[in-house]
């Protein structure tokens, strides 16, 4: 276990080396941010009930969405190292490329989310938004636990898009990439609550992937849940984790057999 | 016994062709051609514990693709491949600890950080007791003279340097079997000559079984007794180095410098030799070996001849014949 806990070291310090880099990744997502909430702020200026939402429901969605995709997204980059043929590093080591990858995920994320409680207490100073807590501890533990499942849904969705560079190295798997960021982007929740679209729409996405990388877990945050339905959301994202589990490995597989180990 | 052993292997790849231009990109979007391309095509040798071999031929002969292939990189087409006994592409940890391949342009170690770092994380992944690490790192570091820049930025060192980092974070899990790719490639004559002999006395020291692939003759020279010549995909030559001379050098070399001006119709009367260069005074021929010395006689005899020497064809010359498709026998 020791190898991994020296990847986490060097990933840590590696994001010290880019401090100037990581800061400024951190400014454009959280201006994007700013602009969801200023977005949210104006809707209610005059009303105070959108959507069954309240006010400070909804600002309470947005920020604590915010800290969900803090902790689930990630950026991963092995798509790039199988077009570069950097790959190849890991390959020929006794060491496991996904466990090599998850350890500088929670690297990162463990740094991100320092960043993240920095951002939010000048938010909190300088914008005093009403944020509120849940009430149980139950909805904590549903919370926490949604987050974690949710983390490790996107960490082999993220590699499963990746896996495609094996086979179209083109540009290191760049621009399928993109397309599904920008799909999550609008599809995860983090912009909305997902319940506030159309009740059919809604419907679609219970059984969609996305939702449950940041509304569902939101969600638990803010009591939207109750009894079967709790059950329903941790099964949909057990099968949706078996699911891209399953097809991150024989894409891998099956990929190491075309790899081309390209790099000169 | 033999240490790597390799029988019929093929590694084929499939290439997409796109034709140029707009038409040709558009076309490409609905139906892509694709080539195949025999990287390697049928070869097999065995090779013995302990033995430093260099692999020669020229680019996109195959060369590094074997060396791919044996380290579990690339999955075979066809035909078996065994190194210490492990089929590489299973890729076990018992085999990866034991083996290293180093690449002249690629790098392992973290661009951003310090070498040292990146030496700790290898001891980590390999598993080397702490005791054997701190050794090891002394040692190479020593033999390579890198003590100074260890925690420097690795973006930082220049290629010289960073290639010697390559090769101590390569090496730190002594692996008995080294696989070094162009390990020469771009450096000074000074920093190529240091790494040539760090490789022919890790060699000696540690026992090591080394294939070297190097575009620089002089590496192939001074580290191997035995070159394994390949070109499009296929062994061409296998055994000692100054065998390529017997087996393929039937010409010898006659330089001659003239006391005389000369022109080229003075030369009818050696008709066995060809001008290889012609720099008046200086010429060169290329004569069969068994004619040499009544060619040298005859020009000494009707020519002015200021000084004559006859040597061997080198092997870059004769290896460059052989690349080139040129008939030598």
């Amino acid at each position: 276990m020791s190898k991994y806990s020296q990847v986490f070291k060097l990933s840590w310090d590696s994001n010290f080396v880019y401090r100037f880099n990581f800061v400024l990744l951190r400014v454009r997502t959280l201006i994007s941010f700013l602009a969801i909430y200023f977005f949210w702020v104006a809707v209610f200026r005059h009303n105070n009930q959108v959507f069954d939402y309240s006010r400070a429901s909804l600002l309470t969605y947005v920020v604590v969405a915010r800290f969900v995709d803090t902790l689930v997204f990630n950026n991963n980059m092995t798509g790039e190292e199988i077009a570069s043929g950097n790959l190849n590093n890991y390959l020929i080591k006794p060491v496991s490329y996904l466990k090599y990858w998850f350890t500088r995920d929670l690297g990162d994320k463990l740094l991100s989310l320092i960043f993240f409680f920095i951002e939010l207490a000048l938010i909190m100073l300088i914008l005093r938004p009403p944020l509120f807590f849940p009430a149980f501890l139950s909805d904590w533990l549903l919370f926490l636990a949604s987050i974690v499942l949710a983390a490790f849904m996107y960490f082999y969705l993220n590699f499963l898009v990746n896996a495609f560079t094996f086979w179209y190295p083109e540009r290191g798997g760049w621009p399928l990439r993109f397309l599904v960021t920008m799909l999550l982007e609008f599809l995860t929740g983090g912009a909305f609550p997902l319940d506030i679209l159309p009740a059919q729409i809604y419907a679609w996405f219970k059984w969609l992937p996305f939702g449950y990388l940041t509304y569902f877990p939101a969600g638990f945050y803010l009591h939207k849940f109750a009894g079967f339905e709790v059950v329903r959301i941790f099964l949909t994202m057990f099968v949706w984790l078996a699911i891209f589990y399953f097809f991150t490995k024989l894409a891998w597989k099956k990929g190491l057999k075309v790899y081309g180990a390209y790099g000169r | 016994m033999s240490l790597i052993s390799v029988s019929n292997l093929k590694k084929y790849y499939q290439v997409y062709q796109k034709e140029p231009g707009l038409a040709g990109s558009i076309r490409s979007l609905f139906k892509r051609k694709y080539d195949t391309v025999k990287a390697v095509n049928d070869i097999s040798f065995t090779i013995n514990e302990g033995e430093l071999v260099g692999f020669i031929g020229p680019n996109g002969a195959g060369k590094t693709t074997t060396l791919k292939v044996l380290s579990g990189l690339l999955y075979p087409t066809s035909g078996n491949v065994s190194v210490l006994g492990y089929t590489p592409f299973d890729r076990k940890p018992a085999f990866q600890k034991q083996f290293a391949l180093v690449m002249g342009q690629k790098n392992q170690l973290w661009w951003d950080l310090p070498a040292l770092d990146s030496f700790i994380l290898n001891k980590e992944i390999y598993e080397i007791p702490e005791d054997q690490f701190q050794r090891t790192l002394k040692e190479l570091v020593t033999m390579l003279d890198l003590n100074d820049v260890l925690k420097v930025q690795v973006r930082k060192l220049s290629l010289g340097q960073r290639m010697k980092a390559e090769l101590v974070a390569a090496l730190l899990h002594s692996p008995k079997v080294l696989f070094l790719d162009e390990p020469t490639i771009g450096l000074d004559v000074v920093m190529q000559k240091k790494i040539r002999d760090f490789i022919k006395g890790y060699n000696q020291k540690f026992k090591a079984t080394i294939i070297l692939t190097s575009h620089y003759m002089d590496d192939v020279k001074e580290l191997c007794d035995r070159v394994i010549i390949i070109d499009h995909g296929k062994i061409f030559f296998d055994g000692k180095l100054d065998q390529i001379i017997k087996k393929y050098a039937d010409h010898k070399i006659l330089e001659v410098v003239f006391a005389d001006p000369v022109v080229k119709k003075d030369f009818a009367v050696i008709a066995a030799a060809k001008i290889k260069s012609f720099e008046p005074p200086k010429v060169s021929f290329t004569v069969k070996r068994q004619y040499a010395n009544q060619v040298a006689a005859k020009l000494l005899t009707s020519l002015n001849v200021a000084d004559l020497n006859i040597t061997e064809a080198s092997i870059e010359d004769i290896i460059r014949e052989v690349f080139t498709g040129r008939d030598l026998s």
